[in-house]
C-alpha cells in the first residue's frame, strides 16, 4: 500500500503517530482520561497504552472497493479505543476483553503457546471474533517482521478494555475501526514502544482481516481508518496498488462544506445478513465480470475476492483486446471516464436477462456446467438467492465508479464560479449514487430513502446511504448555514416517530470534520 | 446464525475443573481438538488433573502446556478420588475405555464433586459395554456428554434448520455414501493394530457409520424403524505403506469390515434411506468421499465433504427449494450454498460441544431452555449429546450386525418409548 502526499501541502506522517501523556490533542483529553480510569476500575491497574482507530464515512463510491474501483471516504471523529496492559511473560498468555457496552459481554481466551494461529468460528456472531481477526493479522505480521522472536512462540497475554462510539452495524465501519485498533495494539504490545508502525503496513494487513469472519469486503474502511488526516478526505485506490491520497475540501467563497451523518437506527450486520446481502453482491459482480468476459472472449486473471476476476479487470482485458491498450487503466481520470462509459454500453448490450439469471442461465452465459459454476462462484462464502441480478449490479458498479471520478474532479478543482456550482454538482452525484444503490444495487431501505428525502427538502444538496447499506447511516452534503435546518427537520419528521433506544439527537445526527486516523497513546 | 455477543461467557462462578484422561502434549486426538477448544474457554474450563498410564507423560504434558493448576496422575484410583475435579474428560482408545470407566465409577464413589463425564464416541466395544456404562452413569446421577460432535457442526445445524423449517417439504428419500479411511487395500505402518481387529469395536461401522447415521437422524429428527445390512470383508490382508504413502512390501491381516451396505426406513414418514460405506483406498475418482443427499417434496439438500468424516470435516451444504406455505408454482426456487472457508472443523465442532456444556452448567445462554435434569439431547437444537443418545446409535450398530448375520430385515425395538420422547422443539429462526 502507498500513502501518497501528492494532493496536499501537509507533510504526512508515514507511521502511526504516538502521543505521550503530555501532548495529547486537546479534543481527545477527556476520552483518554476516561478510558484510563475505566481500565483501572476493571483490572485494578493502569494500562500500558491506548490505541485509537476511527470510523469513516464514505462520501461516494459505494460497493465498488471489492471490484478495485477507487472511493472517496474520510475518517470521522467517532472511534474505537483499546486500552491495553501487557501481561508479564511468565504468566499464561491469556487475553481478557471487556467492552464498555454491555451488549458485548466479557470474553477470555488463551493464546496457543507455540505461536500457532488461533481459530475463528465464522458461523457464530460474536464480537470477540473481530478481535481475533485483528490479532491474527497482527501475529502474522510480527512473524514476518521478527521471525526469530515470533515464529514459534506465543504472543504476550493482554488485558483489554474496549470503548467505542462508532455505531455498530451503522455503516460507519465500526468493525474496521475495531480491527485496526486491535491490530495496532497487538503490534505495539509485542514489538514494543520503540517500534514505529508504518501506516502502509497496518492498512495492508488489516484490509482483508474481516474475511476471517466471513465478510468478503474490500479495503476502503481500513485505509480510511488508518490513514485519516485532520481536515482531509481520502482518495483511496486499489489498482494498480492499494493507495491512499489525503486531500482538503475546496475552499469556497461564502460557505463551508459540511457532511452531515444521520443514522437510520436500522442495524445492519454484514456478517449476519451476508448470504443474502453483502456477500451475494460480491458474487453477483464477479459472475457479471465473467459473463462479460465470456461474451467478448477475454481471459481474466485470478484476482479479486473470489479469485475469479473483477469488473475492473474485464475493462482492462477488453481494452487490451479491442482498443489496443497496452497497459491496464492507471487511474487517469479522463481516460477512466471514456472507458467506464464504454463499459456501460457493453453491460446494456450483453447482460440482457433484466429479471435476473438463474444458476442455469448464468452457467450457460459463462459456458460452464452448473456444477462448475457452483464450485467456482458459490462456495467461497455462504450465499442464498433466487436469481443473480447481473445487469443491475454491473451497471451500478461502472456508473458509481464513474461518479467517483467526477467527484474527485470537483474536489480537486481549484475554483468555482460560485459556491452553488460545487454544491449542485457534487450533490447531484451523491443523489445519483443513492438512486443507483436503491434501484440497481438494492442495498437501500425505506428508512434511508425517507431520511434522504427529508434532508434534501431542508437544505441538503446531496443525500445518500453510506457504507454497505441495508440500514445504517446516511450522509448529506450541507453548507454550514443549513446544518441546523437539516438537523431540525430530521428530528421532527424522522426521529420523533422512532424509538431512539436511549440515544440523543446529537448521537444519531453527527457533523464530523475529517479526523485523524489510527494513533497510540503511551501511558506514562 | 448463532448470536453470542451479548451472552456472558465469563461466569461469576469458578470454572469447571477438568480431570483429563488421555491428554498428552505430543500425540493423540485430545491435543489436537479438546485442548485447543478448551483454551478458548479458560473462564469456564480449567484443567486440574491429567491422567496417563505413564506419570512422566502426565508431568511433561502439564509442563509443556503450562497447566499450572493441574496435578499429574498415573493411576485411576487416586485420580478418581481426587476431589478437585468436576468434569472428567476421557479420550483414550475405545478398547481401554470400558475398564477405565468401571474403575472411575468404582473409586470415585466418595467423590461428590464429580458431576460431568465427557467421553469420546464410541462408548465401549459393543452394545453390552455401552449399556452398562450408561446405566452406571445414570444411577450415579451425573451428566454425561458423548463426542458425537457432528451434531454441533454448523453444516449439520443449518441442514437441520432447513429440514425442520419445512424448506424441503416432506422427505422423500435419502442416500448416503461414505469412505471410512483405513479399511481399504492399504494401511499406514504406524496405524495401531486394534483398529483392524473385529473385537476392538472400532471400525468402519462404529466410526464412519455411527457418526454419519447419528447426524442423519439428528438432521431429520427421526430414528429408524427398520434396518437391513450386509457387511463385507473382501480385503482380509492389507499392504503397509510408509509416511509418504509408499508400499513397504509388508502386509498385515484385517478382520474388521471393509464395506457396509445399509438400508432402512426412518420412523417419520417411512422414508427410505440407502447407504454405502466404502472402507478406504483407493478413494473414489469421480465422487466426493462423503455425501448425504436428502430429497424432499419441495426441494433437495445435500452435504458433501472431501474427507469421509462428517463429524470433523469442513463440509459444503447445497440447498434448493422453496419456503413453506409459499405457492411453489409461481415463485422461483431459492438456492443456498453454505460453506465456511476458514472454519476449523476439527477444533470447532468440539469447541461447540464445550460451549454447550458451559451454557448448560453456568446457564449463560438465555435462549436455551434445557431442563435441570436434562438426560438426553434427542433432536433438540440446544444441549449436547449424552450417553443416552450414544446408546441409540449403539443399538442401531448392534442391529446392523444382527441383520447381517441373520440375513434379514429387522424392526428397531423400543420405538414406542422413543417416539413418545422425541425431544424435538420448534425450529430456530432462519434469519
Amino acid at each position: 500500500m502507498i500513502l501518497s502526499n501528492e494532493l496536499t501541502s501537509l507533510e504526512l506522517s508515514m507511521s502511526v503517530p504516538t502521543f505521550n501523556d503530555s501532548h495529547i490533542p486537546e479534543c481527545l483529553k477527556p476520552v483518554y482520561a476516561d478510558i484510563k480510569t475505566d481500565f483501572a476500575a476493571i483490572y485494578g491497574r493502569k494500562p500500558d497504552f491506548v490505541t485509537r482507530s476511527p470510523g469513516r464515512v464514505n462520501l461516494i463510491g459505494e460497493h465498488i472497493d471489492y471490484v478495485d474501483f477507487s472511493v472517496l471516504p474520510m475518517a470521522i471523529e467517532m472511534a474505537v479505543m483499546c486500552a491495553v496492559r501487557v501481561l508479564p511473560s511468565n504468566e499464561i498468555p491469556s487475553v481478557t476483553l471487556t467492552n464498555a457496552d454491555p451488549l458485548f459481554a466479557q470474553r477470555r481466551f488463551d493464546l496457543p503457546l507455540n505461536g500457532a494461529d488461533i481459530s475463528i468460528d465464522p458461523s457464530v456472531s460474536d464480537w470477540s471474533n473481530y478481535f481475533k481477526c485483528g490479532l491474527l493479522v497482527a501475529q502474522q505480521y510480527l512473524k514476518k517482521k521478527f521471525p526469530a522472536k515470533f515464529e514459534e512462540t506465543t504472543l504476550g497475554g493482554l488485558e483489554v478494555y474496549v470503548c467505542g462510539n462508532v455505531f455498530t452495524g451503522g455503516g460507519l465501519s465500526s468493525s474496521a475501526a475495531f480491527i485496526c485498533a486491535v491490530a495496532l495494539a497487538v503490534i505495539r504490545a509485542n514489538a514494543g514502544k520503540s517500534f514505529d508502525v508504518p501506516k502502509q503496513e497496518l492498512t495492508q494487513i488489516t484490509a482483508k482481516a474481516e474475511h476471517y469472519v466471513g465478510v468478503n469486503n474490500g479495503g476502503m474502511d481500513q485505509a480510511a481508518s488508518v490513514c485519516g488526516e485532520v481536515d482531509h478526505a481520502l482518495y483511496v485506490e486499489f489498482k494498480p496498488e492499494l493507495k491512499a491520497t489525503p486531500f482538503r475540501f475546496p475552499q469556497l467563497r461564502n460557505s463551508e462544506i459540511q457532511f452531515v451523518i444521520a443514522n437510520t437506527t436500522v442495524v445492519s450486520n454484514k456478517v449476519e445478513t451476508g448470504p443474502v446481502n453483502y456477500n451475494l453482491r460480491v458474487v453477483e459482480v464477479t459472475v457479471a465480470a465473467n459473463v462479460l468476459s465470456a461474451k467478448y472472449g477475454v481471459v481474466l486473471q485470478r484476482v479479486g475476492n473470489l479469485e475469479k476476476g473483477t469488473l475492473r479487470e474485464f475493462m482492462d482485458a477488453y481494452y487490451g483486446r479491442y482498443k489496443g491498450a497496452t497497459q491496464p487503466w492507471d487511474g487517469n481520470i479522463e481516460q477512466g471516464i471514456i472507458r467506464l462509459n464504454e463499459m456501460l454500453k457493453l453491460v446494456d448490450e450483453t447482460l440482457t436477462e433484466r429479471e435476473g439469471y438463474t444458476v442455469q442461465q448464468a452457467s450457460n452465459a459463462i459456458n460452464c456446467s452448473v456444477q462448475e459454476f457452483t464450485r467456482d462462484y458459490l462456495t467461497n462464502f455462504p450465499v442464498r438467492f433466487q436469481v443473480l441480478k447481473l445487469y443491475q449490479r454491473a451497471k451500478h458498479v461502472f456508473s458509481e465508479a464513474l461518479r467517483v471520478l467526477e467527484a474527485l474532479k470537483l474536489m480537486t478543482q481549484g475554483s468555482f464560479t460560485d459556491d452553488a456550482q460545487f454544491f449542485d454538482a457534487f450533490g447531484q452525484l451523491m443523489n445519483e449514487s443513492q438512486k443507483s444503490c436503491k434501484e440497481l444495487y438494492e442495498c437501500s431501505c425505506p428508512e434511508t430513502d425517507e431520511i434522504c428525502r427529508i434532508a434534501r427538502a431542508n437544505g441538503s444538496y446531496g443525500s445518500r446511504l453510506t457504507g454497505a447499506g441495508w440500514g445504517g447511516c446516511t450522509v448529506h452534503l450541507v453548507p454550514q448555514s443549513k446544518v441546523d435546518s437539516v438537523r431540525n427537520a430530521l428530528a421532527e419528521q424522522y426521529y420523533a416517530k422512532r424509538d431512539l433506544k436511549g440515544l440523543t439527537l446529537d448521537e444519531v445526527v453527527l457533523v464530523s470534520r475529517p479526523d485523524l486516523g489510527s494513533c497510540i497513546f503511551e501511558v506514562s | 446464525m448463532n448470536y453470542r455477543s451479548a451472552m456472558s461467557t465469563i461466569p461469576k462462578a469458578n470454572p469447571l475443573r477438568v480431570g483429563f484422561v488421555g491428554l498428552a502434549a505430543n500425540k493423540g486426538w485430545a491435543i489436537k481438538s479438546h485442548y485447543p477448544a478448551m483454551m478458548q474457554l479458560p473462564s469456564q474450563f480449567q484443567i486440574t488433573a491429567v491422567l496417563n498410564l505413564d506419570l512422566e507423560v502426565s508431568q511433561t504434558t502439564i509442563e509443556k502446556l503450562k497447566l499450572k493448576h493441574a496435578k499429574p496422575f498415573a493411576d485411576i484410583v487416586s485420580f478418581a478420588k481426587y476431589d478437585q475435579i468436576d468434569l472428567v474428560v476421557i479420550s483414550v482408545n475405545v478398547p481401554n475405555f470400558y475398564k477405565l470407566v468401571i474403575d472411575l465409577f468404582k473409586y470415585s464413589q466418595e467423590n461428590e464433586n464429580f458431576k460431568y463425564l465427557f467421553a469420546e464416541w464410541s462408548l465401549g466395544r459393543n452394545l453390552e459395554e455401552a449399556q452398562e456404562i450408561q446405566e452406571l452413569a445414570s444411577q450415579r446421577g451425573i451428566h454425561t456428554v458423548v463426542s458425537l460432535q457432528g451434531r454441533k457442526s454448523p453444516y449439520v445445524l443449518r441442514a437441520k434448520e432447513l429440514v425442520s423449517g419445512g424448506y424441503i417439504g416432506e422427505i422423500n428419500s435419502v442416500e448416503i455414501a461414505v469412505i471410512g479411511g483405513f479399511y481399504g487395500y492399504e494401511r499406514p505402518v504406524k496405524s495401531p493394530d486394534y483398529l483392524y481387529e473385529l473385537e476392538s469395536g472400532v471400525n468402519l461401522i462404529s466410526v464412519a457409520f455411527g457418526h454419519t447415521i447419528d447426524i442423519l437422524q439428528y438432521i431429520t429428527s427421526s430414528y429408524f424403524s427398520q434396518v437391513n445390512a450386509m457387511i463385507f470383508n473382501n480385503i482380509p490382508t492389507q499392504k503397509l505403506v510408509d509416511e509418504n504413502g509408499k508400499l513397504t512390501g509388508a502386509t498385515k491381516p484385517k478382520t474388521a469390515p471393509d464395506h457396509l451396505l445399509f438400508q432402512g426406513s426412518l420412523t417419520q414418514g417411512n422414508v427410505p434411506v440407502s447407504c454405502s460405506l466404502k472402507g478406504g483406498t483407493p478413494v473414489k475418482k469421480f465422487t466426493k468421499n462423503l455425501i448425504i443427499d436428502i430429497h424432499g417434496t419441495r426441494g433437495d439438500l445435500k452435504l458433501e465433504g472431501d474427507a469421509g468424516f462428517a463429524e470433523m470435516s469442513n463440509l459444503v451444504l447445497y440447498f434448493c427449494g422453496g419456503k413453506p406455505n409459499e405457492d411453489s408454482s409461481t415463485s422461483a426456487e431459492t438456492m443456498e450454498i453454505y460453506h465456511l472457508r476458514n472454519y476449523n472443523s476439527i477444533v470447532g465442532n468440539i469447541l461447540r460441544l464445550y460451549e454447550a456444556i458451559a451454557d448448560f452448567h453456568f446457564k449463560t445462554n438465555p435462549h436455551s431452555k434445557l431442563p435441570k435434569d436434562f438426560a438426553r439431547q434427542g433432536f433438540r437444537f440446544d444441549g449436547f449429546p449424552t450417553f443416552s443418545d450414544a446408546l441409540e446409535v449403539h443399538k442401531l450398530i448392534d442391529l446392523v450386525t444382527k441383520s447381517h448375520k441373520s440375513g434379514s430385515s429387522l424392526k428397531v425395538p423400543g420405538l414406542s418409548h422413543l417416539s413418545a420422547t422425541l425431544d424435538t422443539e420448534a425450529p430456530q429462526s432462519d434469519g
